[in-house]
């Protein structure tokens, strides 16, 4: 069978699995927690709780919430289940013992959870932007949809490398959701905000190199300090996506079901 | 090997395969052609660890595994001409996957368009048995009918070489009888069949063709008949039913060879044990024809897999 044309057939019938199961309840709810939040902005606004522009709130819900925690947690749950949901599914033999390379079935698995996590951030992310500029009248939803979009492009360039890292980590390790818990919200926390070049190995940082900030320069800007350039920063996100993958390809072709 | 012969399907040499310091395999040497063979031993023997070698799940330590010529671990070529039922195991997709269209999928990955893998996945659950479960979801199947499920996703797409582990486990008496008529019939198709089993009793209706295992070495493959015929140190029994046991036991123990003898007026039986048990059922046929001894039955209790696999195994 062509590498293709298996990867497209396994990742069809991984993203009906994926659609179904019971975790994607919870995950849909995890992405759409900042949609809660802009309700409650508009909520607060109505009451003239806050005053706060839209745009400083969308900055900081992108930021604050959606890349350091939606996006990756989406990833990990979703790429780290590569493997392991098989195995423990008791499935993995049936799909090894059929004419399919291991890369294509793993190229499947790993399209379908970049997808899903796409489909739950990517619209969430448009709905916030709809919600919370809408405040300030459609003119302003309109002439901000540039930083919309940018938004976006980063959240799926970022969305990617995550999913590179934890399908690696779902390919190599016995415990992948807490090595990539530790990377979430130990490596990354840690790293984000030390000074020197530590940074430089993390998703976070390079993703809040991409995001525009707010006129006031938003909360993002003053947390992770010194930024990459644009450039820098998409070719780290494109290397560490490309690389991780790769890395997650040559494991399995050598990997055995026990 | 010599010319002309065929080329094993499946041929093993020198292969050792280590768990971290667990040994599962120990220089093991086989070579399998078509037609059913079992494999036995008792658990911990290395069966399992010898079906994923030969299924291309895991590589050997040490020595070559080569299915129809090739290495099989992740060999697409050899996985195509491959059907598998592996070790029970859960079979519980984590979505709710119907029978039918689980089988399907995995017919696509076989390269059958989508309306010839419907058509086979029909086909081959009403062969197993499981007409009417088509649209039930997997996780709601008992074991008897994931069981009859794992040998269907193992045959729909006509293998040429099926390798089972423990397929019997969890059918009910019906469904065993079926499975193993069905795997007799398949392998008389000049298919081969590689089956594990500790069912002593239904393996020998399967095949007389075996590998005895034991602590990951194989203690004997090949004929079980011709493997017990060569078990000298362990007499041969056989079992004469018979109206005149005295006289029998009598004549019988003027013959050569013999290692004991019993006999019972009551039960009706003569006991003996022999080296030779070529010589005692000729000396018997002699006796009937020409000196008119009456023998109502004439049978060898341990002239079968169960005594076999006892003698070798010690189990």
């Amino acid at each position: 069978m062509k590498t293709l044309r298996g990867a497209t057939l396994v990742a069809r019938w991984s993203l009906g699995e994926l659609l179904w199961s019971p975790r994607t309840l919870a995950m849909g709810a995890l992405a759409g927690a900042p949609l809660g939040l802009a309700l409650a902005y508009r909520v607060a606004l109505a009451f003239r709780v806050t005053k706060t522009d839209g745009a400083e709130v969308f900055a900081a819900l992108v930021s604050g919430v959606f890349f350091p925690f939606v996006a990756p947690m989406l990833s990990l749950v979703y790429a780290s289940g590569v493997v392991r949901d098989d195995v423990e599914a008791g499935t993995m033999p049936y799909f090894l013992t059929r004419p399919l390379s291991r890369a294509s079935f793993l190229s499947g698995k790993m399209l379908a959870s970049f997808t899903m996590t796409l489909a739950l951030v990517l619209p969430s992310l448009v709905l916030v932007y709809y919600v919370v500029l809408s405040a300030s009248g459609w003119g302003e939803v309109g002439a901000r949809f540039p930083n919309l979009a940018r938004n976006l492009g980063v959240a799926a360039l970022g969305l990617v490398a995550y999913n590179g890292i934890f399908a690696l980590a779902g390919t190599v390790l016995k415990r992948p959701l807490l090595a990539g818990l530790f990377f979430i919200f130990g490596w990354q926390a840690v790293a984000t905000f030390v000074p020197g070049r530590a940074r430089l190995a993390t998703v976070a940082h390079y993703m809040s190199s991409l995001t525009p900030g707010s006129s006031s320069g938003g909360v993002f800007a003053g947390l992770v300090g010194e930024r990459s350039s644009p450039l820098m920063s998409i070719l780290a996100l494109a290397l560490i996506a490309g690389s991780t993958h790769a890395l997650a390809l040559a494991a399995f072709a050598k990997k055995e079901v026990r | 090997m010599s010319a002309g012969a065929p080329e094993p399907v499946v041929r093993i040499e020198n292969v050792s395969r280590w768990y971290g310091n667990v040994l599962g395999l120990s220089e093991v040497e086989l070579a399998l052609q078509p037609g059913v063979v079992a494999l036995l031993g008792p658990n911990g023997a290395g069966k399992s660890t010898l079906i994923r070698l030969v299924t291309g799940l895991i590589r050997p330590s040490s020595g070559t595994v080569s299915v129809f010529g090739e290495p099989p671990f992740a060999n697409p070529r050899v996985h195509r001409r491959l059907g598998v039922v592996p070790e029970e195991e859960e079979l519980r997709p984590s979505a709710p996957v119907r029978a039918r269209d689980f089988l399907v999928y995995l017919l696509r990955l076989h390269d059958f368009e989508i309306e010839e893998a419907r058509r086979r996945a029909e086909a081959t659950l009403v062969e197993v048995g499981l007409e009417g479960a088509e649209g039930t979801r997997l996780r709601a199947f008992s074991r008897g009918m994931r069981q009859r499920f794992r040998l269907a996703q193992a045959i729909a797409h006509d293998p040429d070489l099926l390798v089972l582990d423990e397929p019997l486990t969890g059918l009910d008496p019906v469904g065993r009888r079926e499975l193993i008529d069905w795997i007799r019939g398949f392998g008389a198709r000049g298919k081969t069949v590689l089956v594990s089993s500790h069912i002593l009793h239904e393996v020998e209706l399967m095949t007389r063709e075996v590998v005895l295992m034991t602590a990951g070495r194989i203690l004997a493959s090949g004929n079980i008949y011709e493997i017990r015929r060569l078990m000298d140190a362990h007499p041969h029994h056989i079992l004469i039913a018979t109206p005149t046991p005295k006289k029998l036991a009598a004549r019988i123990l003027e013959e050569p060879g013999l290692h004991s003898i019993a006999f019972s007026e009551e039960a009706g039986e003569v006991r003996l044990e022999t080296r030779e048990p070529e010589r005692f059922y000729r000396l018997l046929h002699r006796l009937v024809l020409e000196e008119n001894a009456t023998v109502d039955e004439l049978t060898s209790p341990d002239d079968n897999l169960e005594a076999v696999f006892h003698y070798l195994v010690g189990a």
